[in-house]
């Protein structure tokens, strides 16, 4: 076949090699994919490009996957996208089944690569027309579309579910309208004498990390940090993994995997909505939507499908419009400036032999994924029975490093760590809800952008209704959403004000 | 059709418009506060629990561990300010990083510990507090060039 | 407890003699690592692209480790503010006194805050295109449209290198048309495929974008809506001449000349130049340093073939000589903005 005959061992060396340091990555709080590719990125220019595209799309899916080791064992989002991966990967962990939790995660993950892979090689021209259609107006939709999913783990009161993430929305927009994403570069929400350090705002990965990590350390020293009821189990007596798990998820894992591959094609939604929106939709369709949440395979692998579903769909915007899907395909664009091959429109039947290789990288570099993290998850889950007076300052340094890292070394996102692990660690104190806060943070700048710019250009809100098909057919599923959240709810509240003591950034 | 778009229409001053979502999110923080408000404090003015619920509420957990916690945020604090100041004197190398983690995780590990427990693990904090720093710095700042404090 | 002690000094002492100033002392003024900051924070742009193809040669002349960070504009001044020592130097573009001239926050003017540095490349690539469709077949067509009452939308980036063009038509539309200039119209947005939308969507006529990343679109055809059609490259005559014969993408050299230089009132042109900037406080002798680093560079002529296979024009100029020349740029398209306000 045309398609394997770029493979050399050279490649598929240089595959695995990347999907083991995209792993190492991802695992690590705050390091993203993005971040191993931009590492990555020089060593490439000794190579040529199909061996390029080998080493930096194998990071890409090492690193997109690997976020999910922290998400289940220690309750930190390795990567963004892995925040819905916490909700019920790490309940798992305390019931005692983490190994059984990564094993999950880590099939759907081989699903949701290979289900956007194979999206990617047959419909990637078309979708790409199907994404310029949405402009400002319906990404906004698609947003909030993923926003509802506040309504959806409100734990207890819904209003103050909407409260934290309001408060979330309002934290993400301190600093500068960016212009690159259409704003006019101005700052607000800071006082003039700290406008050096916050002109930038916070960014997201210190900000999530810091009110994962840091909080559940600091809440735990509170607590005198004695040995969790979780790390005294037995994991050869607790639950085993089988494939079985994945009967009746069919719908689910296919579900899941197109919506990230279609978040991913999106240009500029980026990589967390993805998962966002699947875990959304996961617990709209369940059955049991009140156990979504405290630990069911159901969640865990609509999260994990999704983000890597995401994978082909951000390569879809490139190789057919020459424009990033999200921030890691933008560093490969970089690969192919470098090499000189260009990217556009006219890509695919101009560079079979480039495109039939970036096609194989990412096959390939699914089931490495896969291989190499079924086999060590052995080791990986030992990491939930280390001290925490060990491991916790280890995470500290881990996430510092991550922090600094983000942008290129700057000590504020350091700084922002600490404020942001204080923050949570206060907000649970008074009851907000932290995961509606983070996704607020995480989705309120786009949020901002595509509600401004498009009342900016019609200068009317009849727009957000008038636009387009896309656009009622958005709304519908809005509505929809937000309808059923209420009425879930609604029926369980006796079963969800049980938990209403604990608020997500909690240890045990 | 034509009265409904005048009334929704709006037109935005793109040198003002940073302001604009900004001021939306604000209100209606504003306005989910009020409703919270009045809800509890109905409620709780109904079942007469107020003044019980006001004395009830404890910010901190019942025997609250001070010196865990006080501990470990201040020396976090005081490890990300040395960090930088150290790594000052050693521009772009990252010793700055080296440097102060081996003692904050020395520090950390022994606040969390306590002091009694701390001759049981001596070792294994002292090998955790050396390992760990060396290891990341040799493979950040080393093999990936990424740039540290 | 003590022997623990112990050991930990003795790690640290081993590590600092192996790795904290390694080399021997062999008459370099620099040593250890060199951070080269760029005003823009993505890895995948033409800033980093650039910065890259300049580090590796760095590192090969200085003997040093050389690290790129995208970190942007105001983590690159910062980071250099904080660095006098030289360890630390940025490189960017025109954008770095364009932001100080458009009055974007977080400009300083770079003249007189810092010290300019060698110009190392020239991005020929600014372009500006319209649908295939469009009635515009030149920028001349766009100034006369505005000029006889037409409305003209240009989807730029405000405040910097995606606007000077715009103002540049805008200024010719008033020199030529007194009093009509407010018809070419700024769509103010952000990413080039923020840009390219607003076309697809007909919410712009004129959009700003480049030879590198809509090149493709000029092949397509002219029914389907994504076909785009060059109206103007800013780049001089003489910068796009030094360019590979074959040009770029499927457009030859030649071809791309055709949309060059074409005569405004105001005979604007704008290259897109890279050049270094240093901490204020920088020794001088470290100027000269890294100017003759990079002119050995230069005299050894490989870099200029890397910079053109990724289309990039070479174009060193040592420190003295590029402040003043990017001085008096400066000056010029000071008028040329000043004159719309």
């Amino acid at each position: 076949m045309e398609l394997f005959a770029l493979i050399t061992p050279m490649t598929l060396m240089l595959s695995t090699l990347g999907v083991i340091g995209g792993i190492i990555f991802g695992a690590i709080p705050g390091m993203t994919a993005t971040m191993a590719l931009a590492v990555f990125l020089p060593l490439t220019y000794a190579l040529d490009l199909y061996q390029a595209l080998a080493l930096l799309i194998g990071l890409y899916v090492g690193g997109i996957s690997g976020g999910l080791i922290p998400a289940v064992l220690l309750n930190i989002p390795g990567t963004p996208s892995s925040i819905t991966t916490t909700f019920d990967g790490y309940p798992m962990t305390r019931k005692g089944e983490s190994v059984r939790a990564l094993k999950i995660g880590i099939v759907s993950s081989l699903f949701g690569g290979l289900i956007s892979a194979v999206v990617l090689s047959v419909f990637a021209p078309a979708l790409a027309d199907l994404a310029i259609r949405f402009s400002y107006v319906e990404k906004f939709l698609i947003i909030l579309f993923a926003l509802t999913v506040i309504a959806s783990i409100s734990q207890g009161s819904m209003l103050v579910g909407l409260l934290s993430g309001s408060i979330g929305i309002l934290l993400s927009l301190v600093g500068t309208y960016e212009s690159n994403v259409g704003g006019n570069d101005h700052t607000r929400l800071i006082p003039e004498m700290l406008k050096p350090l916050l002109r930038n705002g916070f960014s997201l990965l210190p900000v999530l990390i810091g009110m994962f990590a840091l909080a559940a350390i600091f809440s735990e020293a509170e607590r005198g940090a004695e040995a969790g009821e979780h790390q005294k189990l037995d994991l050869s007596k607790s639950a085993k993994f089988k494939m079985s798990v994945f009967k009746g998820q069919i719908i689910n894992v296919f579900r899941s995997g197109l919506i990230g591959t279609f978040v991913g094609l999106l240009p500029g939604v980026g990589g967390s909505a993805a998962s966002v929106l699947s875990y959304t939709q996961a617990k709209n369709f369940s059955k049991k939507p009140e156990n979504l949440g405290t630990g069911v395979p159901e969640g865990l692998i609509a999260s994990e499908t999704a983000n890597n579903g995401l994978t082909g769909g951000a390569l879809i915007p490139l190789v057919s419009l020459g424009i990033p899907g999200d921030s890691t395909t933008a560093v490969l664009i970089g690969a192919f400036t470098l090499q000189g091959v260009q990217l556009g429109p006219l890509f695919i039947n101009g560079n079979p032999q480039a495109w039939n290789s970036m096609l194989s990288s990412l096959i390939f570099s699914n089931i490495a994924m896969f291989v190499l993290m079924f086999f060590a998850i052995k080791y990986f889950a030992k990491v939930v029975f280390v001290p925490k007076f060990i491991l916790y300052p280890i995470i500290v340094v881990m996430c510092t490093v991550g922090a600094y890292a983000i942008n290129y070394g700057i000590m504020f996102d350091v700084w922002t760590l600490l404020i942001f692990g204080l923050v949570a660690w206060v907000g649970c104190k008074i009851k907000l809800q932290i995961p509606p806060l983070l996704i607020g943070f995480i989705l309120g700048r786009q949020l901002e952008v595509y509600f401004v710019k498009s009342l900016e250009s019609f200068g009317t809100f009849t727009i957000f209704f008038t636009k387009s098909k896309i656009a009622w057919v958005l709304w519908l599923l809005i509505l929809l959403s937000i309808a059923w959240s209420i009425m879930i709810n609604y029926k369980h509240k006796p079963a969800i004000s049980k938990n209403e003591e604990s608020c997500g950034c909690e240890d045990e | 059709m034509p009265e409904s778009s005048d009334f929704l229409s709006i037109i935005i001053d793109f040198d003002t418009s940073h302001l604009f979502f900004p001021k939306i999110m604000i209100g209606v923080i504003i306005l989910l506060l009020l409703i919270i408000g009045i809800k509890e404090l109905v409620t709780r003015l109904r079942n007469g629990s107020l003044k019980r619920d006001l004395k009830g509420f404890r910010f901190f957990e019942k025997n609250y561990n001070k010196i865990k916690l006080y501990g470990s945020i201040i020396s976090v604090a005081v490890y990300f300010f040395l960090m930088d100041f150290v790594g000052g004197f050693f521009p772009n190398q990252g010793l700055g990083f080296l440097f102060t983690s081996i003692p904050f995780i020395f520090v950390m590990s022994f606040l969390l510990v306590g002091k009694d427990n701390f001759k049981k693990h001596r070792i294994s904090i002292l090998i955790s507090s050396v390992v760990t720093p060396l290891f990341s710095w040799i493979l950040f700042a080393k093999m990936f060039y990424i740039t540290l404090p | 407890m003590k022997k623990g002690l112990i050991f930990l000094l003795c790690m640290l002492t081993v590590v600092g003699a192996v790795f904290a100033e390694g080399q021997k002392d062999d008459g370099q003024m620099l040593k250890g690592n060199l951070r080269i900051v760029i005003g823009s924070s993505s890895t995948g742009g033409d800033t980093y692209a650039n910065s890259a193809i300049v580090a590796e040669k760095l590192a090969e002349e200085l003997g040093m480790n050389v690290k790129v960070d995208a970190t942007g504009v105001n983590g690159a001044f910062d980071a250099l503010n904080r660095d006098s020592s030289g360890h630390t130097i940025m490189i960017f573009h025109d954008q770095s006194y364009l932001g100080y001239l458009y009055g974007r926050e977080g400009y300083v003017n770079p003249f007189e805050n810092y010290i300019i540095g060698p110009t190392v490349a020239i991005n020929p690539g600014n372009a500006y295109l319209a649908p295939k469709g469009s009635p515009y077949n030149t920028i001349q067509d766009t100034i006369d449209a505005a000029g006889t009452g037409t409305r003209v939308r240009v989807a730029i980036q405000p405040g910097g290198v995606s606007e000077i063009g715009f103002s540049a038509m805008k200024n010719a539309v008033a020199l030529m048309y007194p009093g009509m200039e407010d018809n070419m119209v700024a769509v103010n947005t952000g990413s080039q495929s923020d840009k390219n939308q607003l076309l697809f969507d007909g919410q712009a006529d004129v959009i700003n974008g480049s030879i590198q990343a809509n090149e493709q679109y000029t092949h397509l055809d002219a029914s389907d809506i994504k076909s785009m059609k060059f109206l103007w490259l800013t780049a001089k005559t003489a910068t796009i001449a030094q360019a590979n014969p074959e040009g770029y993408g499927e457009t030859s050299r030649d071809e791309l000349m055709k949309f060059v230089e074409p005569v405004l009132p105001n005979d604007f042109t704008f290259d897109k130049e890279f050049f270094v900037i240093y901490n204020k406080d920088m020794n001088p002798a470290l100027v000269k340093y890294f100017d003759d680093a990079l002119k050995n560079i230069f005299d050894a002529g490989e870099i200029q073939e890397t910079q053109k296979k990724a289309f990039f024009i070479p174009n060193f100029r040592p420190s003295a000589d590029a402040a003043d020349y990017l001085e008096s740029k400066m000056n010029a398209y000071e008028k040329i903005i000043s004159s719309l306000k």
